[in-house]
């Protein structure tokens, strides 16, 4: 007999079949809003080295409200972004002390907890 | 009492008489202690003898029933009924197989696949294997015992959207059992699977959805199988640039 496999078309939407790929497409979708983020902090780097009125003027740049709005969308899409992998982070590196592997939700903990601290550290250190 | 029912709707598909797959519903007897499996043996056995689909242990370990179940992977004996009723049950065969008929697919990619990554204990052509004894501490066993629990159901090439895209994919099964051996201490292949796992079809294409590990029904965890030979082979990459190379 012959065989005569059928292919099934994979539809432009599978990304939206469900929330595994949903959670992913919004992770890779967060990628240029940081790569635009850092060019913007790049820039700042830049005008502090041209002088104090250069760097006053970004200053005033990123006080806009197109700028404003675009920091709040990057700052959500960062936090979703960084969060994801602290999620996937404990499959890359898992951790044994000989014959005991450190479980999951303590690599995950341990590694909310430095993000955290590095956090509050930032806010209270680099104040405006 | 009128007797439960539950409809189950099913993709046929018949090379010889079909061009393309259609769906076929089946009323059948409700019981809350039948599995999707017991419901296609139900239809099988006393209405439609013309369906096909695999299976043979029922009890999650042959891996033979993975199917489609509301389009998400499954094994049809340990997917019950009850999770569903009253709605209807959708069955597909395995995404992202080529359908060889109603719910079996073809599964020959995957079967060279996993023999290219060499699942299996491989020796040094020098090593004496007759003088030494190869010892696998507790401690050792655990890095990869997980590992060793892949059925080959093939549920993680169904939620694979990489593979989806590109069938050449070497996948996360073949992949993860590869691993499983690189990490064995009593192995010492691992270069030999490294050169396949590092090609443009090995680890390299995976984009960590994650979605074969949760709809893995041992918990082998294929994903993280994946990216732990990507960070080895990063190792690998830069000890390839040392002057000093094993064995010079």
């Amino acid at each position: 007999m012959n065989r005569k496999p059928y292919i099934r078309k994979i539809p432009t939407t599978w990304w939206l079949q469900n929330g595994s790929y949903r959670a992913y497409m919004l992770r890779e979708f967060s990628s240029p809003f940081i790569a635009i983020y850092t060019g913007v902090l790049l820039v700042g780097v830049i005008r502090l080295y041209q002088g104090p009125e250069a760097y006053d003027a970004w200053l005033t740049a990123l006080q806009s409200p197109l700028s404003i709005g675009f920091s709040v969308i990057a700052l959500a899409l960062a936090l979703c972004h960084s969060l994801s992998w602290l999620k996937l982070l404990p499959q890359v590196m898992p951790i044994q002390f000989g014959e005991t592997k450190v479980p999951q939700a303590v690599l995950v903990g341990i590694h909310y907890a430095v993000f955290i601290t590095v956090l509050i550290i930032a806010i209270v250190v680099i104040k405006p | 009492m009128p007797e439960l029912t539950i409809d189950i709707e099913v993709l046929r598909y018949r090379p010889e008489t079909d061009d393309e797959p259609s769906y076929q519903t089946y009323t059948v007897p409700y019981q809350d202690d039948w599995s999707v499996l017991d419901a296609l043996n139900h239809i099988k056995d006393h209405m439609d003898g013309s369906i096909s689909y695999r299976w043979s242990c029922h009890m999650a370990v042959c891996g033979s029933c993975g199917m489609m179940i509301d389009d998400v992977p499954h094994l049809s004996c340990k997917t019950f009924l009850r999770d569903y009723y009253p709605n209807k049950v959708k069955l597909d065969p395995l995404a992202n197989f080529p359908i060889e008929r109603d719910l079996v697919v073809n599964i020959e990619g995957f079967l060279e696949k996993l023999e290219s990554v060499k699942p299996y204990l491989i020796h040094a052509p020098d090593d004496p294997l007759n003088e030494t004894e190869y010892l696998e501490t507790p401690a050792e066993l655990i890095r990869f015992k997980q590992y060793t629990m892949c059925i080959n159901c093939l549920l993680c090439y169904s939620a694979c959207p990489e593979f989806a895209l590109d069938p050449d994919f070497t996948g996360p099964a073949a992949l993860t059992l590869a691993h499983r051996y690189n990490v064995d201490a009593r192995d010492q292949g691992t270069a030999e699977r490294t050169r396949i796992m590092n090609t443009e079809k090995g680890v390299w294409p995976c984009m960590f959805v994650g979605a074969c590990s949760e709809v893995c029904p041992k918990q082998v965890d294929p994903a993280a199988a994946v990216q732990q030979i990507k960070v080895a082979s990063v190792f690998d990459w830069y000890k390839s640039l040392l002057p000093f190379q094993d064995g010079e």
